[in-house]
């Protein structure tokens, strides 16, 4: 088509194949797992490499693990799967919950968490949830292999720590027993529309206290990122919605620090406010 | 690059050579003539070009064919039986869903995955199915209404 640049495609055997072609042609080699975000980049017309590499038959990366710590899954699990898995909807509901936001069907059961990871739009729908989870990713190479932090994987819209020799192979997170989990999003429509700003919410109440708060933001500041500022604001408190509009006017606060005051500060702040609100609300069960 | 690939296509088996960069959609419609399939957007967001692919609804323009070696698609065409129209491609048309018809191949294949999954599905399951393709004639009500008769009298 002729939008689209040519290239040879290369379909490898198992990971170690794909790694050892990696080696060899990384840095003109791009990746294809389920094609949903490559393909309307590519019509697009910026991207240019000579290798397309797919991955998305291996079956090495197909997997779900858990035990008591928690969950390892490879990078090919779909958007469906994670939505509909009655193991996520136990563990993670927030991710199912985020998974199941993505695109419309027809995208969720092509798109691949690992894909929504690497492409690191700063919108991608289950990357608050996973970074509120402490996740951690697995980066391959042919030699070694490291495991990240996924908050620190991100260093700019679109642009991460993933070297052109590596693969994402793994993605790891603890299991949060007893935490309550809370997510939303903003968006143009309900479906297909991309989330314009999205927040996740981890809570471990125990006794009425809050023992652990995790808030996690998408769109909000040029990465996702954990809120501290306004996690410790929760913390070893006993929720009250004062308390909760507080710790939300900070997210929003920490947002403006980042970045500024803009154009669309007046717009974003009570926004970002707003929907951090909510979020904590879901998890607390209240309205 | 040419490359040879291997699928079947509503049961039958093909073996093409195409450009590594071709889309399904291309492969479908200009190789193959299959040209019930549509191109809307080309960037999965109207649903027009919706295919099944080893059973799930797809976006054929999402999908190099060259990914899809050893699957098995089903399109619009496949729908009809011994000459005869589906019982949801006759519920479409009693129904009124189809206006100008440019949703509607993509639409029927959206429903085909929704009753596959569930041959008794909620409206709200309805509307999440076919939430990936876009019509701009019929306001939904009337295909939402066809796929709900084609589920009630359990014929999907
Ligand atoms: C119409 C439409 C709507 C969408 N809506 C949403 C939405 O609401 N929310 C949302 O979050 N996203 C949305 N997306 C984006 C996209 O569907 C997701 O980001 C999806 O998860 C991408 O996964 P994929 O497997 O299709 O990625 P691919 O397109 O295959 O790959 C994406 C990128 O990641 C790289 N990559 C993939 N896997 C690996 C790996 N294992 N190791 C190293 N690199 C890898 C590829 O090289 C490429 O750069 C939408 C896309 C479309 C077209
Ligand atoms: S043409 Fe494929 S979704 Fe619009
Ligand atoms: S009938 Fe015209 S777009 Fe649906």
């Amino acid at each position: 088509m002729g939008n689209i640049n040519n290239f040879a495609y290369v379909r490898p055997e198992n990971v170690a194949q794909a790694l050892d072609f990696l080696a060899e042609n990384g840095s003109e080699t791009r990746i294809i797992a389920g094609g949903t975000d490559l393909l309307v980049e590519m019509r697009q017309g910026t991207e240019n490499f000579k290798y397309l590499l797919d991955i998305g038959n291996l079956s090495e990366l197909r997997f779900f693990h858990t035990g008591q710590n928690g969950v390892e899954m490879g990078p090919l699990m779909t958007h469906s799967w994670l939505a509909e898995s009655e193991e996520i909807q136990d563990i993670a509901p927030f991710l199912a919950q985020a998974a199941g936001h993505v695109g419309s069907v027809q995208i969720r059961n092509r798109g691949t968490v690992g894909g929504n990871i690497v492409t690191a739009s700063p919108c991608a729908d289950t990357v608050p949830p996973l970074i509120a989870l402490d996740c951690k990713i697995k980066l391959q190479g042919v030699q070694e292999s490291r495991w990240v932090s996924l908050k620190e994987f991100f260093t700019a819209p679109y642009e991460t720590v993933l070297a052109p020799e590596e693969m994402l192979t793994a993605i790891a997170f603890p299991r949060l027993s007893g935490y309550r989990f809370g997510f939303v999003r903003l968006a143009r429509r309900q479906a297909m529309a991309k989330a314009r700003m999205s927040i996740a919410v981890a809570l471990d109440l125990q006794g009425g206290t809050v023992k652990d708060a995790r808030i996690a933001t998408g769109s909000v500041l040029p990465t996702p990122q954990r809120i501290e500022s306004a996690e410790k604001l929760l913390t070893n408190e006993v929720p009250n919605p004062e308390l909760l509009k507080e710790a939300s006017k900070q997210v929003a606060r920490e947002m403006i620090e980042y970045s500024g005051r803009r154009w669309s500060t007046p717009y974003k702040e009570p926004v970002v406010a707003t929907l951090t609100e909510r979020a904590l609300k879901k998890a607390l069960g209240v309205n | 690059m040419q490359e040879k690939v291997s699928f079947t296509v509503n049961g039958k088996e093909y073996e093409v050579e195409v450009l590594s960069n071709e889309r399904l959609l291309d492969t479908l419609r200009d190789n193959l003539g299959l040209t019930g399939t549509k191109e809307g957007c080309s960037i999965g967001e109207c649903g027009a070009c919706t295919v099944l692919l080893n059973g799930e609804a797809v976006n054929s323009c999402l999908v190099f064919t060259v990914q899809v070696q050893g699957g098995h698609i089903l399109t619009v065409e496949g729908l009809k039986k011994d000459g005869k129209l589906s019982p949801l491609q006759e519920a479409f048309v009693k129904y009124n869903a189809v206006q100008c018809g440019y949703c509607s191949p993509g639409m029927l294949m959206a429903a085909t995955a929704i009753l596959k999954k569930n041959p008794q599905p909620s409206r709200e399951e309805i509307k999440e199915g076919i939430a990936g393709v876009l019509c701009r004639c019929t306001g939904y009500e009337q295909i939402i209404q066809a796929i709900e008769a084609v589920a009630k009298k359990g014929e999907g």
